[in-house]
């Protein structure tokens, strides 16, 4: 039995040194390729904004809207609500099937519906896109009631709004309540009122009689049935009627541009650039309006420059639009087009200024002439007042450099990988077709933003082309950047919490201007080479 | 001279087979009885064993040491292990025959691996820059199934012959294979800028999910052990006996959710292309991953299927010399794998009357000259066996190929 005991005694030794291992680890260099891209300069900043003429030069050109004003900035319908319905004043016998009242004698006082539209607007017509007609009824009679309700000026399809409503027995004490909603979607309405001289005013009849299948019953004084109508969120899909003299006016604002705030530059200058405001009215109605100022700001550092072009964007006539008659486009639009260029402006300096914003100030008086459209001004949903800036920059510039800054979130501590990565090197093979040099860096920063290292400790310049003394490309020239990390970099690398990447594109022989042609391209090659521990249990 | 006097005394020294996964060799020396049995094998015919101890027993792999123990790497290589164990019994009470119950844990590992390949898993591609890195031939297969056996050995069919037969339920664990056909090869450019892969091959994985766990099972199956046993006249010795034992003859059907993978197509893979700096997401980043390029790159389906399990093939004939002196010489194969065929010779020299000694002289397999010891106990209640086939690898871990070690612990049932 010995014998047994030693063999288990070895066998679990041996057990125990393989459960134990140590891990086993060899290192392996591999070089693989990780990305490509052949670029050009709308990869930078994004296609649609670039644009080539029809000498290949390439130009900056994107449409901004200062302003855009709808149906709902010059009308706007109240929620309204009325109180209608019949109180006895004194005892009666009712049987069931009788009549208790009616608004259509002459002596009532609700036959109409009166909105407060502000601002001076009168509306003699709406239509509705949607909207709620909410009916509150308290019934005190102990018999059922029915209330027949009518808006007369109000209809679809040449049928009137009709409401019938049965509501159950009540008490004074204790009256019977009902709450019902009711769409008023796509309703004309006739705002004449019962004269059909008035403006903003619905007709209503309405009848308030016993249920015929209720029982015959005594009303007593104070009893009846009482009804709140609500009219809630009316949007109209077309108004008409006369828009009143307002005076609108829009900023001082801001509009973010999204385009240059990464940009700086230094002796940056522009051979030309424009910007064309078009002007685009649907209303039915004149305006007089005056673009009061227009700044290019450039946040950081701040610096802000105004536009100076005369009188060219100052009391500006728009005429009013007509309808087509056409359901699907019911607006021919009046369109006018005021072109600001660097012979009848400060453009240049305006765009030099390398703005994120752009800043504006707008005033516009409606009806400036008063009601000589005979109340027939009108507006659609979905149609209005827009002003768009169209800007176009050439890109024939000059600068002593462009410097283009961004930040990357990052979070590699998670990757374990990294652990086994014992140094590596990043290699960027270029091929640049541009007369610019571009000078790469990438700085690894802290969740605090400090910055901890930074990618490239050598050479990291991008070659220009091969250009002549005017700056034309005759042909691109190759670089190779390497940047090596090792176990401490590689550490920091995992700490970063943000990249932030700093690229300088130097112009040469400056004043000389660069023209950067749609042909133009900048070819990259990322590769790494990578010592790499390998680790096995 | 010596040399001579040595080889003829390895190969005239042997008994008592072990390591070779059957029950049915030792049920001569045990009779009926109740056994545990352990066993594993590993080795190489391109590597030494220094190199496997390493993963045995961890520690870092320096460039010398590689360099060293592939020295005898041929261009084409083998590499295997198998780790087994199992507990079993014999019982009856009928004199002509007896049953066997038992249950089993098989781990099987073998590989076919080029010098290309092995450089690139050891030293990467970046010291082969320019060149073309071969695969062709490279394959890796892993199982691991357990098994539930019964059967009955007829141990009196003629007064002296043997014949035994088991059949088994199988639990198929896990199943990884891949298999690297002609062509197959890896190009990296000058600068490491492009990558040419010829993905000629194929792959098979069970299903990881259902496999996991120690009672999870990924696919079923069944195998056959046969074995017989016939002693015989010769004109050496004073008797001879051949013995035939095959055993793991069957298959594992590898559920619906078992993965395939194959691919005959040349992949250029020059680096993720990017069409626009400021659209490049995380999203974007993440395309750049091993899983969508492979599911990207091969024809990927889930599906069942069925694969044989490597069969063990041994043939020996044994000479009785002396009643203290036995040899025999055998074969061994195991199809279904990398196996290459295996000669072998044990001779046996009782020591005493329980304790025998034996030495083992073989070559192939997975490893090259093999060399073992192995010491039996062997009293009328218990049965003792230890020993290794590959001693070499113990010894002389830096200049020997595959090593091995077994053990059985019997206890006999009373006559």
């Amino acid at each position: 039995m010995r014998c047994v005991s030693r063999f288990f005694v070895i066998l679990f030794v041996f057990t125990a040194l393989i459960s134990c291992k140590r891990e086993t680890s060899w290192d392996v260099d591999a070089a693989f390729p990780i990305a490509k891209s052949h670029l050009n300069i709308s990869n930078f900043f994004g296609d649609t904004i670039f644009k080539a003429d029809q000498n290949h030069l390439l130009h900056i050109a994107f449409t901004k809207n200062i302003i855009n004003l709808t149906i709902d900035s010059i009308v706007k319908l109240p929620d309204t609500t009325v109180s209608i319905g019949f109180t006895s004043p004194f005892n009666s016998q009712l049987n069931p099937g009788n009549l208790i009242y009616t608004n259509n004698s002459s002596s009532s006082t609700d036959k109409e519906i009166t909105f407060d539209v502000s601002n001076g607007v009168e509306l003699n017509k709406a239509i509705i896109k949607k909207g709620i007609l909410k009916v509150e009824y308290f019934n005190s009679y102990s018999q059922p009631l029915v209330f027949n309700y009518n808006i007369n000026s109000a209809t679809y399809l040449g049928s009137v709004f009709k409401i019938n409503q049965t509501i159950s027995g009540g008490s004074i004490s204790n009256p019977s309540t009902l709450t019902k909603f009711y769409q008023l979607d796509q309703l004309t309405l006739n705002l004449k009122g019962i004269s059909n001289t008035k403006v903003n005013t619905l007709v209503q009849t309405y009848t308030i009689s016993t249920d015929p299948s209720g029982q015959p019953a005594e009303l007593l004084p104070g009893e009846g049935l009482n009804i709140n109508l609500t009219f809630i969120d009316v949007v109209p899909e077309y108004v008409q009627g006369y828009f009143g003299q307002q005076n609108l006016t829009f900023g001082p604002d801001s509009t973010l541009i999204g385009i240059m705030e990464n940009i700086k530059t230094s002796n940056f200058s522009l051979s030309e650039a424009s910007i064309n405001f078009n002007i685009i009215n649907e209303f039915g109605i004149e305006l007089s309006s005056s673009i009061n100022s227009l700044k290019s700001i450039k946040s950081n550092p701040f610096n802000s420059v105004s536009l100076n072009a005369g009188n060219l964007l100052q009391s500006i006539n728009v005429n009013r639009a007509s309808k087509t008659n056409n359901a699907s486009n019911p607006v021919f639009p009046w369109v006018k087009q005021i072109p600001i260029n660097s012979n009848n402006s400060n453009i240049n300096d305006f765009i030099e200024n390398l703005p994120d914003y752009l800043g504006y100030s707008v005033s516009a008086k409606l009806n400036p002439l008063g009601n000589i459209s005979g109340a027939n001004d009108f507006a659609y949903y979905g149609r209005g007042l827009k002003v768009d800036a169209e800007v176009d920059i050439p890109l024939e510039i000059s600068a002593d450099y462009f410097k283009l800054t961004s930040l990357s979130k990052t979070d590699l501590s998670s990757i374990s990988e990294l652990e086994n990565v014992n140094s590596c090197d990043i290699i960027i093979q270029a091929k640049n077709n541009y007369a610019f040099s571009a000078q790469l860096q990438a700085y690894l920063l802290n969740e605090q933003g400090q910055v901890i290292d930074s990618v490239f400790t050598a050479e990291n310049l991008i070659l220009p082309a091969y250009t002549d003394a005017n700056n034309i490309v005759l042909n691109y020239r190759e670089s190779k950047l390497t940047s090596s990390f090792d176990k401490a970099k590689i550490e920091k690398l995992k700490q970063c919490k943000q990249i932030q990447f700093v690229s300088y594109f130097k112009l040469p022989n400056q004043p000389t201007t660069i023209k950067i042609e749609e042909s133009h391209y900048l070819d990259l090659k990322l590769s790494a080479q990578v010592n790499y521990r390998v680790k096995t249990r | 001279m010596r040399y001579y006097h040595l080889v003829i005394f390895l190969f005239c020294f042997g008994q008592y087979y072990s390591q070779y996964n059957t029950e049915f060799l030792n049920f001569e020396k045990t009779g009926r009885s109740v056994s545990i049995n352990s066993e594993y094998e590993l080795g190489s015919n391109g590597l030494y064993n220094s190199f496997f101890n390493k993963f045995m027993f961890g520690g870092y792999l320096d460039t010398d040491f590689k360099k060293s123990s592939s020295k005898k790497m041929k261009e084409l290589n083998v590499m295997g292990a198998n780790l087994n164990y199992d507990i079993s019994a014999f019982f009856g009470r009928n004199s002509k025959y007896s049953y066997l119950i038992g249950f089993k844990d098989q781990r099987t590992a073998n590989a076919s691996y080029t010098h290309d390949f092995y450089d690139l898993a050891m030293y990467g591609n970046k010291p082969f820059l320019n060149e073309t890195k071969n695969f062709s031939g490279t394959n890796i297969n892993f199982l691991r199934f357990q098994e539930l056996k019964v059967g009955f050995i007829w141990h009196k069919i003629d007064t002296t012959a043997k014949a035994g037969i088991s059949v088994s339920i199988l639990k198929g664990q896990q199943l990884f294979q891949i298999n690297a056909n002609q062509g197959s090869s890896l190009f990296t450019n000058s600068d490491g800028t492009e990558l040419v892969f010829n993905s000629q091959f194929n792959m098979t994985l069970s299903d990881t999910s259902r496999g996991a766990s120690r009672l999870g099972y990924a696919g079923i199956g069944a195998s056959a052990d046969i074995f017989f046993e016939t002693p015989y006249k010769s004109k050496y010795g004073k008797e001879s006996i051949l013995t035939v034992n095959a055993n793991n003859i069957g298959f594992l059907h590898w559920f619906d959710n078992s993965m395939k993978y194959s691919s005959d197509s040349v992949f250029t893979y020059t680096g993720y292309q990017i069409n626009n700096l400021i659209d490049l997401q995380d999203s974007t980043l993440a395309a750049i991953n091993a899983d969508t390029i492979i599911k990207n790159t091969t024809n990927a389906r889930k599906e069942s299927f069925n694969v044989n399990i490597p069969t063990n093939l041994i043939i020996i004939n044994k000479i009785v010399f002396t009643d203290k002196f036995a040899w025999s010489i055998g074969f061994r194969y195991l199809f279904n794998s990398n196996f290459k065929p295996y000669l072998f010779s044990e001779a046996e020299y009782k020591l005493s009357p329980k304790f025998t000694g034996a030495l083992h002289l073989g070559y192939g397999g997975y490893s090259r000259l093999n060399v073992g010891l192995a010491f039996t106990y062997n009293t009328p209640g218990w049965f003792f066996r230890f020993g290794s086939n590959s001693i070499q690898g113990f010894i002389l871990p830096k200049q020997s190929f595959g090593q091995g070690a077994f053990i059985s612990v019997a206890k006999k049932f009373k006559k």
